[in-house]
């Protein structure tokens, strides 16, 4: 299964980074598609079918927690994966963004923490090892 | 016990060049790298239990390996992917900065890094909090938080 995914940042350097440890993930991607705010990124999910969405937090125009919340009022975008990618290192400000979305990263991060998050929220199997197991997700760390 | 914000300040950059980009960081400084010329600068404002700004700087030739390591590319990006490394490594530095000198409970709100004069100061009256130093190859990079009022 391929996963067709959403990257969200303002920063174009950071979706680049995104993607390129996406590819190193060794997961099977599909169509990976960009926007550098959540208004963007809402249009994009009217238009395309997507997996999973990796979005920033602070963005300009619409940020990551307003995008968030107008996903999960839309019922067509209420059960989608969505994984914040922050710098936000505070406990209690990670928890209330878990609260609102899937799962929560770190930046900077690694693949490995990318693919063992994804597959846990997305429920994949991971079919880049010799033995899939359940992994379970949550705030990472550099 | 506080901690202490230079050490906080220097341990946020030393981890961000590190993770960011694949360099590796330096606490020495050599004089090459003291004469190294002014290039990029970069502010980050935040917002929260105490509102300041981080500025960074660099000096010598080191935002396009900057932003060649952190996309994996051979050679020089384009120059605004290189504009935008450097926000980007203002604004992971700033995050990272925040809650270990403030407390993890501490909520802040990050503006968007922005590219400033090599000169630029903060005209607010704010106090300088810490600041720090961190090698890199061909340059050098100094950080300084700036804030209003006392830690939270």
């Amino acid at each position: 299964m391929a996963f067709n995914i959403l990257v969200v940042d303002d920063s174009k350097v950071m979706r680049e980074m995104v993607i390129r440890t996406l590819r190193l993930t060794g997961l099977p991607l599909g169509e990976i598609l960009e926007a550098s705010n959540g208004q963007e990124a809402l249009q994009h999910l009217r238009e395309h079918w997507v997996d999973l969405v990796l979005a920033d937090v602070n963005m300009p125009v619409m940020d990551g927690e307003v995008m968030v919340e107008r996903m999960r009022a839309d019922p067509a975008l209420r059960s989608m994966p969505v994984l914040f990618v922050s710098t936000e290192s505070s406990s209690k400000r990670i928890k209330l963004l878990l609260e609102k979305s899937s799962g929560f990263v770190h930046k900077p991060f690694n693949p490995e923490e990318i693919r063992d998050l994804i597959l846990s929220v997305t429920g994949a199997a991971d079919e880049t090892r010799p033995e899939s197991g359940a992994v379970q997700g949550g705030a990472g760390d550099f | 016990m506080k901690p202490d914000p230079k050490a906080e300040l220097f341990k946020a950059a030393l981890a961000t060049f590190e993770g960011l980009s694949f360099t590796s960081p330096t606490e020495e400084i050599g004089p090459q790298q003291e004469a190294a010329p002014a290039r990029e600068a970069v502010r980050v404002n935040f917002h929260g239990p105490m509102s300041g700004c981080l500025l960074l700087r660099l000096r010598g030739d080191v935002a396009a390996r900057l932003a060649a390591g952190m996309l994996g590319a051979d050679s020089p990006p384009e120059r605004g992917l290189v504009e935008d490394a450097v926000k980007e490594v203002g604004n992971v530095v700033c995050g990272n900065f925040l809650p270990a000198y403030a407390g993890d409970g501490a909520i802040f709100r990050l503006d968007a890094p922005r590219l400033v004069d090599f000169d630029h100061e903060p005209s607010e009256p704010w106090w300088q909090v810490a600041d720090a130093r961190v090698g890199l190859d061909g340059g050098l990079c100094e950080v300084r938080v700036f804030a209003a009022g006392a830690v939270p």
